[in-house]
């Protein structure tokens, strides 16, 4: 039986608005997949924070037994606490993480100078924390920037650029290191 | 900032693993061939064959792990641990698997003054990371944290699945082989239920050869697995930790190690970030997917 012209015509156009349809569904997919990976990427580096905030507590009661004179720098870093808990803008919410952490790393270089608390076992498994915690943010960070770097990427490549303006699908702003994170923490006695 | 594209890496690894188990299958359908011929029925060989390996092939995929980490006498390290040292271990992996998007795998210290590291499992979910109390103690925290990024680049690169896939193909290949020499031999040699002799002889003899072979050819499929997933597990552990100076120093340290690690064989020594037996032979080299240590230094500090 020979296809009539129009017959095959037919065909072909059905395949490929099928094909369209197909490559649409998979673009819009796959950028719902990647935009989820990118939010539960930023969830994770609140995770991290919060549990810096929480392991403050204990550290200064230990330092504080053992290097009574230092309350300035005690005070500092547990102002630095509560000032970085009651921020609401993510503005505000990096600029007090990194007072926190210049508050903690003067802690600690400070808390060289007393031996008995160095060699507190307590002590150094609460900066191990500490030093482990803030790794963490940073990596968390990481992970979070790479998964918009995914995000963007797929976005802007051919032929995907193409759909993504139909789907309002824009690049998403990765995390700037702060002036403050570039600057090596100077210590000052 | 260190940025690479593995994710090539990862699908082309998924990809070896699927044609390595076809390749394998096919060779062990060839040996139950020939296994079948000499016992009068084809397809009975295949069956038997086939059985024998599928069965032998599960357990390993299953325990393939466990049996690596018992092996070694490795002991597991939860983040409970009092230990300082081990906990700065603990950590170092959760910062880098952090970085990797990864769950934390488990994690084992090996009681052997050799100084290496390896990671096993057959998916991330399901990973496990060993170091020797040898390295522990003489790496520092950045150090430590580059060797563990280079495991987990392993377990992010499927790397250890294809490893594991491989050492129990070739293991059943060199099971099944032993089976039909010794079932040859046993039956008083070159006996079989068909009429014609001579032809029959030639094909057992031909099989004979096969099983001999075979785990000859299995070692040197292993081969084609190249040196580059080495060089792309230290990519990746430097893209993850941001740090390549790390493993890099850490490498420079294990290079002039030379003791050997009791339990690690032929079979698990792949697994390993330097070679655990320390032979020069030539066998060695040849059939040894690692690549120099000096190279490996210098990628990484060029990076």
């Amino acid at each position: 039986m020979k296809l009539a012209f129009e017959t095959i015509l037919l065909i072909v156009l059905a395949a490929i608005v099928l094909i369209v349809i197909v490559w649409i569904m998979s673009f819009y997919n796959r950028t719902v997949s990647l935009g989820n990976q990118v939010q539960n990427a930023f969830a994770q580096i609140d995770v991290q924070l919060k549990r810096r905030t929480d392991l403050i507590p204990n550290l200064v009661e230990t330092v504080k037994g053992y290097a009574k004179h230092e309350r300035e720098v005690l005070e500092n870093v547990t102002k630095a606490r509560t000032q970085y808990l009651s921020a609401t803008s993510v503005a505000d919410k990096v600029k007090t993480s990194n007072q926190l952490t210049d508050a903690l790393s003067h802690l600690f270089a400070v808390a060289e100078n007393y031996p008995q608390l160095k060699a507190n076992k307590n002590f150094l498994a609460l900066q191990e924390e500490l030093s482990t915690t803030e790794n963490k943010i940073a990596h968390a960070r990481q992970y979070y920037n790479d998964r918009i770097m995914e995000y963007n990427t797929y976005i802007q490549v051919m032929p995907n650029n193409m759909l993504a303006g139909m789907f309002s699908k824009h690049p998403m702003e990765s995390l700037k290191a702060t002036e403050r994170e570039r600057e090596p923490v100077k210590v000052k006695f | 900032m260190v940025t690479i594209n593995i994710h090539s890496q990862i699908n082309s690894n998924k990809r070896r693993s699927g044609m390595l188990v076809l390749l394998f299958i096919i060779l062990l359908s060839v040996m139950g061939f020939f296994f079948g011929y000499f016992l009068g029925s084809w397809i009975a060989g295949i069956i038997i064959a086939g059985t024998i390996s599928i069965i032998y092939a599960l357990i390993g995929y299953n325990a393939g792990a466990s049996m690596a980490l018992s092996s070694v006498n490795a002991r597991e390290i939860t983040q409970d641990t009092n230990n300082l040292k081990e906990k700065q271990l603990y950590d170092v992996i959760d910062e880098v698997r952090i970085a990797s998007g990864l769950p934390m795998p488990r994690v084992w210290i090996i009681p052997s003054n050799a100084m290496n590291a390896f990671a096993t499992g057959t998916k991330p979910e399901k990973a496990h990371v060993a170091i020797t109390q040898g390295l522990m103690e003489k790496l520092n925290r950045e150090e430590m944290k580059g060797v563990m990024a280079h495991e987990m680049g392993h377990v992010k690169n499927y790397d250890t699945r294809l490893l594991l896939l491989t050492s129990i193909l070739v293991g059943t290949v060199i099971f099944l082989a032993d089976i039909m020499i010794r079932s040859f031999l046993w039956s008083g040699g070159g006996r079989s239920r068909n009429n014609d002799s001579s032809g029959s002889y030639i094909l057992i003899v031909v099989g004979i050869i096969f099983a001999i072979l075979a785990p000859i050819f299995a070692q040197l499929a292993k081969l084609a697995l190249s040196r580059q997933r080495e060089y792309l597990a230290d990519a990746t552990a430097a893209q993850l930790t941001q740090y390549p100076e790390g493993l890099a120093s850490a490498l420079e340290k294990i290079q002039g190690d030379e003791v050997p690690l009791k339990g690690a064989s032929a079979l698990t020594s792949e697994m390993f970030i330097k070679n655990p037996t320390h032979k020069r032979s030539f066998a060695t080299r040849i059939f040894s997917t690692h690549p120099p240590i000096e190279d490996r230094i210098k990628r990484l500090r060029s990076m």
